[in-house]
């Protein structure tokens, strides 16, 4: 136990999780257990030894580690090696969850488009920054917004003809066909707001909207009944 | 308690040093056959069949939450 708590002291704000799974065996003396060692992170009781059964748990205590990408890595570690496993595999890349597939579901659902902008977060960071004022509005208003690295999405970035480095940006309607590209000029805000605004899905004209329901309520001898909403 | 020198060497024993599992040189502890602990390595963990939470403001710990973290899964009590 103590030695577990300096390891979540010394690793905790690198991604290390600590979780006590108590025996089924005298699980009433676990709270008070608990509460006198000041133990404080999570702690569960083993229901009718079922666990200790699926972990093929064989002596108490039994350590067993998980990675980042959530697989059992270690089953039973043996006690001097703990520290030094815990470094190795806090040492490897939390996995990338990629967030394409809930943009363009949202993007669907809001009856907009998808704008990518491909580059590093260093080349981001100056298009983020001309993404200011109006131009930001414009953006999200009108479009689901992905930032993504080539790296993180070699298959898209070629399908998307993002070339090859520096920043670009592209849109797609939400059922996934490229409706265009910029590369280079990204950058300039006048290039990017005719972009955004030559892609953006066609608004409804509300002059001529409104007109024709006029005329139509007109000739049916109905009501009008007008909805105002905003975008977002 | 083990106190004949038989005890102590099958005590040795049981601390295997073999290295094994995706590569790794992490000593695990194993006696005799071992091959349940085994097939659990390189798996998704199988799920905690447990209840009774504390430190988890009574609500219960998902495994799945915890993506991009490294966990450790202290097995502790009275066998």
């Amino acid at each position: 136990m103590p030695k577990l708590k300096e390891l979540r002291a010394r690793y905790g704000d690198q991604g290390l999780v600590l979780i006590g799974i108590h025996s089924t065996k005298d699980a009433e003396g676990m709270q008070a257990f608990v509460e006198a060692k000041g133990i404080d992170y999570p702690v569960a009781i083993d229901l009718e030894d079922a666990t200790k059964r699926a972990y093929a748990v064989d002596s108490y205590p039994d350590y067993y580690l998980i990675d980042r990408a959530g697989k059992l890595r270690v089953a039973d570690l043996a006690n001097g090696d703990l520290e030094r496993a815990v470094i190795a595999l806090l040492g490897e890349p939390a996995p990338y969850d990629s967030p394409v597939p809930a943009s363009f579901k949202r993007a669907a659902k809001k009856n907009k488009r998808v704008l990518v902008l491909w580059g590093s977060a260093q080349d981001r960071a100056g298009v983020d920054g001309q993404l200011k004022g109006d131009l930001r509005s414009q953006a999200t208003n009108e479009y689901e917004v992905l930032r993504l690295t080539r790296a993180n999405e070699p298959e898209l970035a070629k399908r998307w003809r993002a070339g090859e480095t520096g920043l670009a940006a592209c849109v797609l309607a939400a059922d996934g066909t490229l409706l265009g590209n910029l590369a280079a000029d990204v950058a300039r805000p006048d290039r990017l707001r005719q972009f955004l605004a030559t892609h953006q899905i066609p608004q409804k004209d509300a002059e001529a909207l409104w007109k024709q329901a006029k005329q139509q309520a007109l000739a049916q001898q109905k009501n009008l009944l007008v909805h105002l909403g905003a975008p977002w | 308690m083990m106190k004949h020198w038989t005890g102590t060497l099958l005590l040795g024993l049981a601390l295997a040093t073999c290295a094994f599992g995706m590569g790794d040189d992490f000593r695990r502890e194993r006696d005799g056959s071992s091959s349940a602990k085994d097939v659990l390595e390189g798996q998704a963990p199988p799920a905690l069949a447990v209840g009774g939470w504390m430190n988890t403001g009574n609500k219960p710990l998902d495994l799945g939450a915890l993506r991009g973290k490294v966990v450790i899964l202290d097995f502790w009590g009275v066998w």
